[in-house]
């Protein structure tokens, strides 16, 4: 049961992957930003499958050059907070000592603000911009990361074969890359896809407050607010279809996560 | 207990100094300087004359570490500096804290009143039809943001009912307690269902974790009734990882409630912060993520102490 939702997660979020892939590349019915003032507020029908806003653009092209963007900022943002985060928490778990205390007390600093204040702080300083809120939410999510990574370390680095490796001379940079990060993916991967799901509504509520990507730019925090959420009530298409991706795209990231955990920590099956 | 506690506050100080190390620093990276956060754009317009005052007031002339000690000194007295356009920053946002405490205890209340209920009957018929239903409740609750539900709230009131439901001005609880309740009620909905998923979640594993307990298992084979079993061994215990929970949940719905006061139009702490950053009122912004951020630590460290008072099993006493 947990591992066919976690191949449901899996099916969606690689559908929506491929989605974005095809806005980033422009490949979508109408350019993106294509303004037909006639057809302004058109409901869904042959024309626009999933209607048009208040320019007559398009929403279906908007909503895929949105899952490009959208998806960007989540995933490139998780992979900058596994390599910063997973880095310092394995030179703090193996060397442990005052490198330990300094690295991870640092970690509970940023780990002391509440993650999207973090991230509005860090956006408002460096202006709005995708690679601005990607680096925010980059940096929002590094310490958990650092934690995930510390645990195993801690546990690995008194292991036999570890210790073996030692005593026949290995250095520490070659046992950290080829006896103890192999043996820590696990919970290293669970904690990626479950990132992701973060990522994306972090991304969503910084792009909903005003603080996404470029003007101009579409993601689906961004169509969910400004003249779209004012005109819900006229043309309800305008917030549905944003509202579904941002779902499918949580939700997929999230039993994707799960069905992880319970293929790689058995221990914890069927509790969550 | 008392080498715990020496212990906690002591890595609590180091915290303190670092995050207000990071907020003092993250405004001087800002493009101009402290001028600029006090000003916003208007300080662009000052002479060479009134700039040099300034930076005299301000004592930008002295070296970092001394500006940031005299900052620190001032924040300590409870003097955050002054905002050009809402005056005191402090004062600024002590006015608006009661509202987006309010809002907090409401969506708190929300989040227990359907989290609890759900995720201890969902543990007690594991693996049941209703089991089923509530880990779906949960896993829809965390995928919708704050702001999808909050925007099919209002789109359903407006056109099901004709009625917006913060039209007007927010009231004060003392002034108009009903009137208030009302126009609290869908942001305090909205806020606490994606927390009652998380609650959900958190109170059904704990609950399946208790059940297979020794001493479950000793009181069932002892024959016990169930009831009493469940009440007295099974949710006595698993309430306790409940209330850290809880504990962390309060101060990001104190922190966190930017989307929702910005979506409603009440005018808490969150909708503050917005208005300053659209604003670039650089100098509320640091105000107003200190003020935050040492609440959600102060928080934190409240219910690491409650957990220790809650349950006898933890004893701190081999902590490092």
């Amino acid at each position: 049961m947990r591992n066919r939702s976690g191949l449901i997660g899996a099916i969606i979020a690689s559908a929506l992957v491929v989605v974005a892939i095809l806005g980033a590349l422009e490949i979508t019915p109408y350019p993106y930003w294509q303004q037909h003032r006639l057809d302004s507020l058109e409901p869904p029908g042959d024309r626009y499958p999933l209607g048009a806003d208040l320019f007559g653009r398009d929403i279906a092209s908007r909503l895929m050059r949105g899952a490009s963007n959208s998806l960007y900022v989540s995933l490139l943002s998780v992979c900058f907070a596994t390599a910063v985060g997973a880095t310092i928490g394995i030179l703090a778990g193996y060397f442990g000592g005052r490198t330990d205390i300094l690295l991870m007390r640092l970690m509970d600093i940023i780990f002391a603000f509440p993650g999207l204040l973090l991230a509005l702080l860090i956006v408002a300083l460096l202006g709005r911009g995708l690679n601005n809120t990607l680096l925010a939410i980059g940096i929002v999510y590094t310490p958990i990361f650092a934690r995930v990574a510390r645990g195993p370390v801690l546990a690995l680095k008194e292991t036999e074969f570890v210790l073996a490796a030692r005593v026949t001379g290995a250095g520490p940079w070659h046992i950290l890359l080829r006896h103890i990060l192999p043996n820590m993916t696990a919970p290293l991967i669970v904690q990626i896809s479950l990132g992701l799901s973060w990522a994306l509504l972090t991304e969503s509520g910084l792009s909903f407050l005003g603080l996404g990507p470029e003007v101009g730019e579409p993601s689906w925090g961004v169509m969910l607010s400004g003249e779209n959420r004012a005109l819900a009530e006229r043309a309800p298409w305008l917030l549905f279809y944003p509202s579904i991706a941002i779902m499918l795209g949580v939700l997929s990231f999230n039993l994707l996560g799960d069905g992880l955990r319970d293929v790689l920590d058995p221990k914890l099956r069927g509790n969550t | 207990m008392t080498r715990y506690l020496i212990h906690r506050l002591l890595t609590f100080i180091p915290t303190l100094f670092g995050i207000s190390i990071l907020v003092f620093g993250a405004v001087r990276l800002i493009p101009g300087d402290q001028i600029m956060a006090a000003l916003g754009t208007e300080a662009g317009m000052l002479t060479d004359k009134q700039r040099e005052a300034m930076e005299v007031y301000y004592g930008l002339d002295q070296p970092p570490i001394i500006q940031y000690f005299r900052w620190l000194g001032n924040l300590l007295q409870g003097d955050m500096g002054i905002s050009t356009r809402h005056g005191p920053i402090l004062a600024a946002i002590l006015k608006r804290l009661p509202l987006t405490i309010e809002l907090a205890v409401l969506s708190l209340s929300v989040a227990l009143l359907i989290g609890i209920p759900i995720g201890i009957l969902s543990a007690l018929k594991h693996n049941s039809f209703l089991d089923l239903a509530g880990r779906i409740f949960a896993m829809i609750g965390l995928a919708v943001p704050s702001f999808v539900l909050g925007a099919i709230l209002i789109y359903v009131l407006s056109v099901g009912f004709g009625t917006l439901p913060n039209s007007g001005n927010y009231t004060d609880f003392i002034d108009d307690p009903l009137l208030n309740l009302r126009q609290l009620a869908f942001p305090a909905i909205t806020l606490g269902t994606s927390f009652a998923a998380s609650v959900m979640r958190m109170t059904r594993s704990s609950v399946l974790e208790v059940r297979r307990e020794s001493y479950v298992q000793t009181a069932r084979s002892k024959g016990l009734a169930a009831n009493l079993i469940t009440r007295r061994h099974i949710l006595r215990n698993a309430l306790i990882p409940v209330t850290t929970l809880i504990g962390i949940e309060f101060g990001y719905l104190l922190g966190g409630a930017f989307i929702v006061e910005h979506l409603f139009s009440l005018p808490g702490i969150g909708r503050f912060a917005v208005f300053s950053i659209s604003q670039r009122e650089y100098a509320l912004i640091q105000g107003i993520t200190l003020f935050v951020a040492l609440t959600f630590i102060c928080m934190n460290l409240l219910v690491d102490l409650i957990y220790v008072a809650l349950d006898p099993r933890i004893s701190y006493r081999d902590h490092n």
